[in-house]
């Protein structure tokens, strides 16, 4: 095609072929991946490559409509089953998971936490009377009429 | 173990007010450990928790790595299945249920799934 006012037409009319830019170095040829088939290949390896790019494509081609059907026996159900509960009580050792509630606690910790408060007065009453039964323990003392440490003679 | 783990499902099945049933199962939908209180029968069985394995692997193949849970509301109840390969957690539960609470419950039970990866051969 070219420019329409180019005017340096040196070399006939303009083809199909005839390049627009005259004066560009060739685009050099990107590397192909050494995975990649060659001219050096051979047939065995060729078939493995494209064996690679067949099954790529086939994991990740996503295919609802084709799902092989595994409907398992019941026989071979009641089987695993078994197998699956011989092996899990085989398990030895603590379990893991932690009973993070406490055992007295059966319901739901939301529905523990959303009960109506106890009145700010009972809280009140319940804080002095720790206070008072803590004061009176500090008070406690032993007054001893006798000494406490009794030398024995010596035999 | 065995007893101790279906304790814990069974005591942790009332935390979440209108959870049905929690299961940990194998890829076709078997059973390992289950507790369930009124869930649909259907549910329980491996027809019903093996599609979950299909559709984890098609559900990896979007573009956006492994895939890890999947939840499905339907008309009366939902399902919350997670992909712990090659076992398989599911809760079902309720509409009306806490959905991110039943989510979170997968944290707890992580270390049970865990044990049972490494201690069960799955077939």
């Amino acid at each position: 095609m070219g420019s329409c006012c180019n005017k340096d037409e040196t070399e006939g009319p303009a083809t199909e072929r005839t390049p627009i830019l005259a004066h560009t170095t060739p685009v050099q040829a990107i590397p192909t991946a050494p995975h990649v088939t060659g001219p050096h290949m051979s047939r065995t390896d060729e078939e493995s490559a494209l064996n690679r790019i067949l099954q790529k494509t086939a994991n990740d081609i996503i295919d609802v409509t084709y799902i092989e059907p595994h409907s398992l026996e019941v026989t071979e159900i009641s089987g695993r089953t078994k197998d699956y509960k011989s092996q899990v009580a085989a398990m030895r050792g603590v379990p893991r998971h932690a009973a993070k509630l406490p055992s007295s606690c059966n319901q739901a910790p939301q529905s523990l936490l959303a009960r109506e408060l106890i009145s700010p007065t009972d809280i009140r009453f319940i804080s002095e009377q720790t206070i008072a039964a803590a004061n009176a323990l500090e008070s406690m003392e032993v007054k001893h009429g006798e000494p406490l440490v009794v030398q024995f003679a010596a035999t | 173990m065995a007893e101790e783990l279906q304790k814990y499902l069974k005591r942790l099945l009332p935390t979440v007010e209108g959870l049905l049933s929690i299961i940990i199962s194998d890829r076709d939908g078997v059973q390992l450990v289950a507790a369930h209180d009124q869930a649909p029968p259907g549910t329980l069985r491996p027809p019903f928790l093996g599609t979950f394995a299909i559709a984890t692997e098609q559900a990896s193949k979007l573009g956006l790595g492994k895939n890890k849970s999947i939840i499905s509301f339907y008309s009366g109840h939902q399902v919350i299945q997670f992909n712990h390969s090659p076992l398989v957690l599911t809760f079902v539960a309720t509409r009306e249920a806490n959905t991110g609470l039943i989510y979170s419950l997968e944290e707890d039970l992580r270390d049970a799934v865990t044990d049972l990866q490494g201690a069960v051969t799955v077939l």
